[in-house]
């Protein structure tokens, strides 16, 4: 036991010392001895009187008293118990000492690796350090070294200095830059050639030396500027040339240079012809009012030359000849000296220069030629493309003249004497293929005028039906207020005789003038088949863009009948492209939302006549004018004009616009129908007077229809005025040649019974159609209405009214379905009644008699 | 119209005006019909087509006293449902409890406005909100066991009558309203009017419908017989294959390339529009609407919007349509005389869609 003690006793300094406790703690140090101590032990130890006996661990702690008062005082299981638990601390305490002295250990042995590491490491830096040095003595010597082999240079260079002020006191020597100059001065530009080839070689020997090296490129200054002069010259006086180039190889130009320079001169002269041809061109066709005047006017020279001449209208076959003979002639009479100066070698040189110009030259001369076509082919169709300028004579409108060739002969002329030209070059160019290019010139300028013509004839369709619109408002205006007297036509007619007009005599004489360039076998040569098909294309392109642009007008939104299966545009061979010389300056008036209803008739009316007669009339004229030809250009492909399909695209149109024209005016029906019934009181007591002022509306609708459609559909009576027409007049008008197609109507409605059905282009469809949209509304806003007896009376009244009146705008038929619809009128009042109480007959009569309240 | 179609109809007693798709379990597609007639006793009955039968049956009938312009059962309780009713001129909604069998529909509450009421719509979600338009104006009810009050009201301070309008699916505070010719938006939130499509229609518009897949994209239909969609980038298209007004618009509850379309010519239209199909689709296509002729055109056939068929099963200007909530690929339409008829989506339309 006391050994154990000691041990412990043993432990505890060493770790206190290691720790650096100076001596345990008095009291409290451990609680385990605090806890060891019985109420006894303490008692004991203070009565042992040293204070110091608290803990175990304490310096005072004295083991025999404690030992003694252990056995004195305590029984003997207690003492069993303390010897128990002590050796049970001790041996906790032994193993914590083994934990921590092998912890110390590993420190221990830690520090030491880090202390040999540290040796080694200061070991191996002992090599590195000698290594070191040596490098750095290297590196001393080597820039001993450098420093030596600099000085040797810079002696070299003092040296090399020296010589060179020795050179320049030679200087004087050499004279032969300011003897260049000179020349130059004088203009004698051979000798100073001369001069400079003479000391050329020595220059070359010995210009890259010393004091040579001066003069040298004084001597080529003066060289390059009489270069610079020669070539001035060369440009410009062309019969020098030769000589020029004589000079310049003395100077030793290379001859691929010279090449270049000879043929940038001539591309420059061509040039300055095709600049001024294109002036003439622009100036023409301002003149022409093609195009606006853009900016100030060019200047162009020799006006009369060009044929141009103020207040006159361009000659064409002036200009073209006149730019052949500059043209034409500057390029054979270059082609000629170059062969005679160069070697053949150069050739692709020329050609390559001479294509660049060529091509141009037959650019411009189609430009002018296009534009000779647009100019006349707009002439002839009386369209002003711009209006002129204030203070011009401001003409009217020429009408189309049939006899008129639409510039077909000036033209054919004009081809003619381009073609004629052009194949002059062959002989000289044949790598240009200038014939060629001749037959293309006139197959795309035949092409462009061909196309030119129709879109004329379009445009010209076209200003008639913007024209119309404001016209209409002006013509409702005038109508408000009466001239007696002023039997003016309706615009609605006026426009479609005008369309009419030209659709029939302006394609007649378009053909005619196609006719022309038949006639001259030379201009069509091989291609006469794909003419007369063009021709016949551009007809059908004619009426399907006329058909597309009536369905752009009409604003009905959908789009364009071509989306239709089977119906690819047949404008594909179109060589004009957009026609944008001919479009329409966009009007406020195009984009207007709803379109008028009377546009929409006019353009269906317009329709139908280009369905009924004037393809029939155009198949005639096309046989007649080209009989047996076009269609040859493949058996597999489909003629050009296909009449059955145009014919079947006009009349889904028509079809289209009489509905959208029905619609339209049942839309103003239907709006006077609703503002009514939202105007109506339901809780309104009066009793019934006199029609509504609705019915009266309604009928004057439906009389603006009727005067519309009467305008416009009944060839018979499309003369006459709109106003003061009886009910005689209009049912012995229709009593004609709608039989048949009532009697399909009227199958129609027996299979299906609905109310709404196609409309046919007649006037009694067209006004049944309004009239059932009309009514319908009218069903329509009654369901929605809750009525009191009142209500329910003053409809029955409404209807009395409508019902005799309207039976003469929808008869037979149509007139049973508008019929059967007053009755649903009345049903549905009757239904949407809380009263269903009806008036009797007379008392309706009477009424209804009355003129409709305002 | 295909072969293999029948002639599916079924007759109403009295003049019908209102018709929605109603909650149905199986395959039964199910409808609510309500019958519009002024001075009889009308109902509201249960419609259930039996696909394998290719029949109409009448499940349920319910007495409702006055005559229904609308019909608008609760999205999450099929007990639940309002009407819009007439009495004297003058339009009032209620709200009905609907027992499970044949019966008289118990009135819960009445959702009594100033005015006429145009139309009611439930909260998607919250089976006690709900939002009736009035005159110029938006009210918003909470729903309580047998009562109704007014939560709070919306208007733009302008006077214009408002004459329908319809809840946004995908944002509970987004409402429009149609009036006059212009469609209305209007944020719920601050119950302030947010938006507005003037001139929607070149006459009065009658319905707006929105897509129930795709957000921001609407339909509206109008009197000048046409429908017109809208989305994000403005007008999309426009239909105009009717000859006169056009009632009711309606969008495929699972394919917003379907729309039906309602109007007084009698006609029902199934319009397929690829391009509204899939947000991704190309709205370029969108721009172009197609021609529509009376036949069925070979257009739709080819991929592009238009018309897929018109149905003129009906005498009498049709008022409502409604597809089915049980199969997306079936609809009903409902005319004025009280007939309803049913029709499937033609299958290659269906194959295109699917495929």
């Amino acid at each position: 036991m006391a050994n154990v003690d000691e041990k412990t006793r043993r432990v505890r300094s060493l770790l206190s010392s290691y720790y650096g406790v100076e001596g345990a703690p008095s009291q409290g140090g451990s609680p385990r001895s605090e806890q060891s101590d019985t109420p006894s032990a303490r008692s004991t130890s203070r009565l042992g009187g040293g204070r110091a006996l608290a803990g175990l661990d304490s310096a005072a702690f004295d083991v025999d008293r404690y030992l003694q008062s252990l056995l004195r005082t305590t029984r003997l299981d207690a003492l069993l118990a303390k010897h128990t638990e002590m050796s049970s601390e001790i041996k906790n305490l032994d193993s914590d000492m083994q934990m921590l002295v092998y912890e110390n250990y590993n420190r221990f042995i830690s520090a030491t690796d880090t202390i040999r590491t540290m040796k080694s490491n200061v070991d191996g830096m002992d090599s590195s350090m000698q290594e070191l040095e040596k490098v750095t003595e290297s590196v001393a010597e080597r820039s001993e070294a450098v420093n030596s082999k600099l000085q040797l240079r810079r002696d070299q260079i003092e040296e090399l200095s020296q010589v060179k002020n020795l050179l320049t006191k030679l200087q004087a020597v050499f004279d032969l830059p300011r003897r260049l100059s000179t020349a130059l001065d004088q203009g004698a530009l051979e000798i100073a050639a001369d001069a400079y080839a003479d000391a050329a070689p020595l220059l070359k020997r010995y210009g890259h030396k010393g004091a040579f090296r001066k003069v040298a490129v004084e001597a080529n200054a003066c060289a390059k500027e009489l270069t610079g002069t020669l070539k001035q010259r060369m440009l410009h006086h062309k019969e020098e040339a030769a000589e020029c180039i004589q000079m310049l190889r003395k100077l030793g130009e290379p001859v691929e240079s010279l090449q270049e320079d000879f043929l940038a001169c001539m591309k420059m002269r061509m040039a300055n012809i095709l600049g001024e041809a294109e002036a003439v061109v622009t100036a023409m066709a301002v003149q022409n009012r093609l195009r606006r005047q853009s900016g100030a006017a060019a200047e162009v020279a020799h006006a009369d030359a060009w044929g141009l001449e103020p207040g006159k209208p361009p000659s064409l076959s002036r200009f073209v000849v006149e730019l052949d003979q500059r043209f034409l002639t500057e390029l054979t009479h270059t082609t000629v000296l170059f062969n005679e100066l160069f070697d053949q070698s150069g050739r692709r040189q020329l050609l390559k220069a001479t294509r660049e110009k060529f091509t141009e030259y037959i650019a411009l001369m189609k430009t002018a030629l296009k534009d000779a076509a647009e100019a006349s082919a707009a002439h002839s169709a009386g369209i002003q493309l711009h209006p002129p300028p204030p203070g011009a004579n401001a003409e009217d409108h020429p009408t189309p003249d049939p006899s008129e060739d639409w510039g077909a002969s000036v033209l054919a002329e004009a081809l003619y004497t381009a073609s004629n030209d052009v194949a002059r070059v062959q002989s000289l160019l044949p790598e240009l293929s200038p014939a060629d290019r001749g037959t293309e010139v006139v197959e795309a300028v035949l092409r462009h005028h061909i196309g030119a013509c129709f879109a004329a004839l379009e445009r010209r369709v076209l200003d008639l039906l913007h024209e119309v619109l404001p016209q209409l408002h002006n013509h409702e205006a005038a109508k408000k207020k009466p001239m007696p007297g002023a039997q003016q036509a309706h615009p609605l007619i006026e426009a479609f005789e005008g369309i009419a007009q030209i659709l029939m005599a302006g394609t007649d004489s378009v053909l005619h003038a196609m006719e022309l360039y038949t006639k001259r076998a030379w201009v069509l040569r091989a291609w006469q088949d794909v003419f007369v098909d063009l021709v016949q294309g551009q007809l059908q392109q004619l009426f399907l863009s006329l058909l597309s642009r009536f369905w752009t007008v009409s604003g009905l939104g959908v789009e364009g009948l071509q989306s239709q299966p089977g119906l690819a545009p047949a404008a594909a061979t179109s060589a004009g492209g957009a026609w944008d010389v001919f479009a329409r300056p966009s009007s406020p008036v195009g984009n207007a939302k709803q379109p008028e209803a009377g546009l929409l008739l006019l353009l269906a009316r317009v329709c139908s006549f280009m369905e009924s007669t004037a393809l029939v009339h155009v198949m005639e004229t096309l046989a007649a004018t080209f009989p047996g030809q076009g269609g040859g250009s493949g058996s597999g492909q489909p003629p050009a004009f296909v009449a059955g399909e145009v014919a079947r695209r006009l009349h889904m149109a028509m079809r289209a616009l009489v509905g959208g024209y029905v619609e339209a005016h049942g839309r103003r029906l239907s709006a006077a129908v609703r503002a009514a019934a939202a105007a109506a009181d339901p809780a309104d007591q009066r009793e019934p007077r006199a029609p509504q002022p609705v019915c009266g509306k309604l009928l004057q609708a439906l009389a603006a229809a009727r005067d519309e459609a009467a305008l416009l559909i009944d060839d018979s009576a499309a003369a006459q005025s709109s106003s003061g027409r009886g009910e005689e007049w209009y049912s012995s008008a229709a009593a004609g040649s709608r039989e048949g197609m009532e009697r399909n109507v009227a199958r129609l409605f027996q299979e299906r019974g609905p109310i709404f059905g196609e409309v046919e282009l007649t006037q009694a469809s067209v006004l049944a159609g309004i009239t059932r949209i009309g009514i319908k509304s009218f069903v329509e806003s009654v369901r929605l209405q809750t009525l009191n007896r009142q209500g329910l009376q003053q409809l029955q009244v409404d209807v009395h009214f409508l019902r005799p009146q309207l039976r003469r705008y929808a008869q037979g038929p149509e007139g049973a379905v508008v019929s059967h619809l007053l009755d649903e009128v009345v049903a549905a009042a009757v239904e949407r009644s809380l009263e269903p109480i009806l008036l009797d007959g007379h008392i309706l009569d009477r009424l209804a008699s009355a003129p409709p309240a305002q | 119209m295909a072969p293999s179609e029948k002639n599916i109809t079924y007759g109403l007693k009295f003049q019908a005006r209102a018709m929605v798709p109603f909650h149905s379990e199986g395959a039964q597609s199910r409808w609510l019909v309500g019958t519009n007639a002024l001075r009889d006793e009308n109902e509201i009955q249960v419609l259930e087509f039996e696909p394998e039968k290719d029949t109409i049956r009448m499940a349920e009938v319910h007495s409702h006293p006055q005559e229904v312009w609308q019909i608008a059962p609760c999205p999450s309780n099929p007990c639940l449902l309002m009407t819009v009713h007439n009495e004297e001129g003058l339009h009032t909604a209620s709200l009905w409890h609907m027992p499970p069998e044949n019966g008289a529909l118990e009135q819960q509450a009445e959702l009594k406005g100033s005015s006429s009421v145009r139309t009611v719509a439930w909260h998607q979600t919250q089976p006690d909100a709900a939002l009736s338009v009035e005159g110029a104006k938006l009210v918003h009810w909470r729903l309580g066991k047998g009562t109704a009050e007014v939560a709070s009201e919306c208007a733009n301070g302008g006077s214009e009558e408002l004459t329908g309008g319809s809840w946004d699916p995908h944002n509970a505070d987004r409402f429009c309203t149609t009036g006059g010719t212009s469609v209305q938006v209007w944020d719920l939130r601050s119950g302030q009017q947010s938006g507005a499509i003037t001139e929607a229609h070149g006459m009065a518009v009658r319905e707006v419908d929105f897509a129930k897949q795709q957000d921001n994209l609407i339909v509206t239909a109008g009197d000048d017989c046409k429908l017109r969609l809208k989305g994000d980038g403005g007008a999309l298209a426009e239909l105009g294959g009717h000859s006169h007004w056009v009632w009711q618009a309606r969008f495929n509850l699972q394919h917003d390339s379907l729309i039906l379309s309602a109007s007084s010519d009698a006609l029902v239209n199934l319009w397929y529009l690829p391009s509204c199909g899939a947000p991704a689709a190309s709205k370029a296509q969108a721009a172009a609407t197609t021609p529509v002729k009376r036949p069925v055109g070979p257009g739709a056939a080819a991929g592009k919007d238009g018309k897929v068929q018109s149905y003129g099963d009906h005498e009498d200007s049709v008022y409502s349509v409604a597809w089915s909530s049980a199969d997306p690929w079936t609809f009903a339409s409902l005319s004025y005389d009280g007939r309803v008829a049913v029709h499937r989506v033609p299958s290659q339309v269906k194959y295109k869609i699917l495929i």
